[in-house]
């Protein structure tokens, strides 16, 4: 059986197929357009998918999109009327876009891939969610929560998942619906501390760890939790339908004080160069944090409540979770700790995005056809890339060529020439050149293979820096990508020096920590070696890396563990200021050209900047 | 004719609602950020499908300068006002997807450069930032050697200067009736804007109490599980 799956019109549109239980790909379109969380329908991504496969949409059994747009129009109807007569613009647009296009969607997927309308169904928003929890994680029975921002109506939903002979046997037990919602709430906050909604949760998850939560009583006063595990959102406290511009009522900014303005400067660190004196915050910095701190622990409460309320009403003691909020990986970390949860999977890109997997799997599910792959997911799901014509463009042009494209605001650089090394057939030599470049402090772009689908550059995508070296860690805040000082950075560390960073895992290696999606405490013992990847309070959101997961990352990393008793690195997303981590070898030459990343390996490749 | 008419409005509106600040600019400013960066996008499609080193390697550099041209619109837009947040939509519709376009495409590039030098110059003057004056100025100037180089690239992969002023023909009546399409749009949109406006103030008032029903705040199942102050 052939499946497609398609996300699209909210946040982060995505499309995935598998072809007779072979996982062909999945991949974000923001891959391809080069627009952030871009949401438009994934037309290069699935043909992408269907040139990878070797087939024409004619030849697909099924297609289908993660949401029932119909049902959807309806919350978007009546949470623009609930206003009346406010918002008559917001109404005006959203009608347009919906009935000029959404409300389609299914059609236009049979138009576009030529298949017959019958072949064209769509699975409801709740549903892909936590198919895209369970089916990959290959357990065979299992709690579940979607913790979301909103689909049709469901924001959160409370289920129960079983596997038997390849059919999934799906109970959503309870669902939480708009506005009750999880997502909103803290996308509310995040909007409040001037960052980007739906986009920039991260830091204020970052924020909150230089706060105290001073503000959670006000807080729970807008996200009631209660006895059972059920929460209650009051959106009294927020104009949801101008979510994005200013959604902030009187009565918030009463409790609360004003927002902050977006750009403003926090003048927070994760880390600093030792000996280096810290800016003290101001009285509204530390406001900010505090507020931030507020949001984060009520989110936390909630997010405990409902996994309490899962463990009792299944008696499961694994949970898979899904969900734009199961990024928070503070708070999944919590779950670990205080949950009767033994086990907890959460897949590469637990959020929308992933949601179109998480339809394949659903459908295949139905019809009994979950076959190993689909149930064994991987984050190295993107188009992978032969880079031997960006290679052999470097015989045509040089340093001297780029130099004036250099990206702006930037010091001056230094002179360099540029050496290759074609590598070809010799990957010991390439691992060893790559340590010594990073052993010398210098950043190197890592680009193998195909790119994560998710988030997260977790080593084939990546930026990577000896995770010891605070001035190398500031370089590569200020001089490649644009980092805001108080976020902090991550380190993969390869299996077997785990437990000498994370002692508290003698007894098993979480899953949530092979793919950076929980922060927790990391070792004194190790901390000056990791000092640079270190946040504010000591933690971090590891990788732990087997040899199975990425052989050649591994090898790296445990080359680099030979020389400095720790196979560890900083890793860092590879990508431009403001852009989608670089999917093609042309994206991280543009990246390599333009900024001061030292080194870039492309597969084979190496290229140095030698400086003079 | 039509171009001069449009300088004349363009000047005309931005005097308007620039005179009001150099805040006001940022929105402008980030739309031709946007501009510039989608150039750079198309150029790196186009270098994707080129195979051979050199050509392949001028589409890069191209694809470059568009993205330094776009990072300064956005440095700008950003000193202008640094609340102002990036813009996010952009729709990319590739214009060159097999090496046999690649002269159209060309063609395009370099009718798209020549509107931007004389845009630029119109904005330069109704500029009242200083540092955006200077950027519009100098891009002007770089417009102007972009299509110049368009031009011989086209040259070299076209051939025959018929074949060049075919090509540039094409373009330029592509830019026409894309405006006119433009237009179509933009006026239908109004249209529609205008008939949604009425529907919601006719209709609205019997189906609010009902959608506020559905999305009013619930009271919670059971008791607060932590204090409230
Ligand atoms: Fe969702």
């Amino acid at each position: 059986m052939r499946v497609l799956g398609v996300s699209a019109h909210f946040h982060t549109a995505a499309a995935a197929l598998i072809d007779n239980g072979r996982v062909v790909g999945a991949a974000a379109e923001e891959r391809f357009t080069r627009v952030k969380h871009d949401p438009i329908f994934p037309e290069r991504t699935i043909a992408w998918l269907l040139d990878e496969a070797g087939v024409r949409g004619a030849d697909l059994d099924r297609v289908v999109f993660y949401e029932q747009p119909h049902v959807k129009f309806t919350r978007v109807l009546a949470s623009t009327l609930s206003t009346f007569p406010r918002h008559h613009r917001s109404f005006g647009s959203a009608m347009k876009r919906w009935l000029g296009d959404r409300l389609w969607t299914t059609n236009k997927l049979s138009r576009i891939l030529d298949v017959h309308p019958d072949r064209v169904g769509v699975v409801v928003h709740h549903r892909s969610h936590a198919s895209q929890a369970f089916v990959g994680s290959g357990y065979d029975e299992s709690a579940i929560l979607t913790l979301d921002g909103v689909g049709e109506w469901d924001t959160t939903g409370l289920g129960h998942g079983r596997i038997r002979d390849g059919a999934l046997e799906l109970n959503v037990l309870e669902t939480h619906r708009y506005p009750d919602s999880l997502g909103l709430f803290y996308a509310a906050f995040t909007t409040f501390l001037g960052f980007r909604a739906n986009s920039e949760e991260c830091s204020t998850m970052a924020l909150a760890t230089f706060g105290e939560p001073r503000y959670a009583p006000v807080v729970r006063q807008i996200l009631k939790v209660g006895t059972d595990g059920s929460y209650r959102f009051d959106n009294s406290w927020f104009d949801f339908v101008s979510l994005g511009q200013a959604p902030f009522t009187k009565k918030l900014i009463s409790a609360l004080g004003p927002p902050r303005t977006p750009g403003m400067p926090l003048p927070f660190e994760s880390f600093r160069m030792p000996g280096a004196e810290p800016v003290a915050p101001t009285e509204d910095h530390q406001r900010y944090a505090d507020i931030a701190a507020s949001a984060q622990l009520v989110l936390e409460e909630a997010i405990l409540g409902l996994a309490k309320r899962a463990a009792r009403l299944t008696g499961c003691s694994r949970l898979c979770l899904s969900g734009g909020v199961a990024l928070n990986c503070v708070a999944t970390a919590r779950l670990l700790e205080e949950t009767p949860f033994e086990h907890i999977w959460i897949p590469p890109d637990p959020g929308d995005g992933g949601a179109a997997l998480g339809a394949v799997q659903h459908v295949l599910g139905e019809h009994g056809q979950l076959g190993a792959e689909a149930r064994s997911i991987g984050p190295y799901l993107g188009r992978s890339y032969d880079p031997t014509p960006t290679l052999d463009m470097l015989t045509h042009m040089g340093p001297d060529s780029w130099s004036a494209y250099r990206q702006p605001g930037l010091p001056p650089p230094e002179a360099y020439t540029l050496s290759v090394e074609r590598l070809s057939g010799d990957e010991a030599g390439l691992i060893a050149r790559t340590v010594d470049d990073l052993l010398a402090g210098r950043i190197v772009g890592w680009f193998q293979g195909g790119f994560e689908f998710g988030p997260r550059a977790l080593g084939n995508r990546s930026l990577l820096a000896h995770p010891a070296r605070v001035e190398t860690a500031l370089k590569l805040s200020t001089r490649v990508k644009a980092r805001a000082p108080f976020r902090p950075y991550a380190f993969s560390i390869a299996e077997a020096h785990a437990l000498r960073a994370f002692p508290q895992w003698s007894d098993g290696i979480p899953a949530m920590a092979r793919w950076m999606q929980v922060v927790v405490p990391v070792s004194a013992a190790v901390h000056d070696q990791v000092r640079a990847t270190l946040h504010i309070d000591g933690t971090t959101r590891p990788q732990v890396v087997a040899a199975s997961d990425n052989p050649r990352y591994h090898k790296l990393l445990t080359a680099f563990g030979q020389q400095t008793g720790l196979a560890a690195l900083l890793n860092t997303s590879f990508n431009a200021r403001g852009e989608p981590i670089v999917s093609s070898p042309d994206e991280a030459l543009m990246v390599f050209a333009r900024t001061d990343l030292d080194t870039l390996v492309l597969g084979d490749a190496i290229l140095r900047k030698v400086y003079s | 004719m039509l171009r001069r008419i449009r300088k004349a409005l363009l000047r005309l509106s931005l005097s308007v609602s620039w005179r009001s600040g150099s805040r006001r600019m940022a929105p402008m400013l980030r739309r031709f950020a946007m501009i510039e960066a989608d150039s750079s996008w198309q150029f790196l499609r186009a270098a994707e499908v080129l195979s051979a080193g050199d050509s392949r390697a001028q589409m890069f550099l191209h694809a470059m300068d568009e993205a330094h041209q776009a990072s300064r619109f956005h440095d700008v837009a950003k000193a202008v006002d640094p609340t102002s947040l990036r813009l996010g939509e952009a729709k990319r519709q590739a214009l060159l997807t097999g090496p046999a376009e690649l002269g159209a495409f060309l063609a395009l590039a370099e009718v798209a450069d020549v509107e931007k030098k004389n845009d630029y110059g119109v904005y330069a003057r109704a500029s009242v930032d200083p540092g955006a004056t200077a950027l519009f100025e100098s891009l002007q100037q770089e417009e102007a050697a972009h299509a110049a180089d368009t031009r011989a690239l086209m040259q070299a992969t076209l051939g025959s200067a018929d074949a060049v002023t075919a090509s540039l023909a094409q373009a330029w009546r592509k830019r026409l009736w894309d405006g006119w399409l433009r237009l179509g749009a933009d006026t239908s949109n109004i249209i529609a804007s205008i008939l949604i406006s009425i529907v919601f103030f006719l209709a609205g008032p019997f189906f609010a109490r009902r959608a506020r029903s559905r999305v009013a705040p619930r009271p919670l199942r059971s008791p607060h599980a932590l204090p409230e102050s």
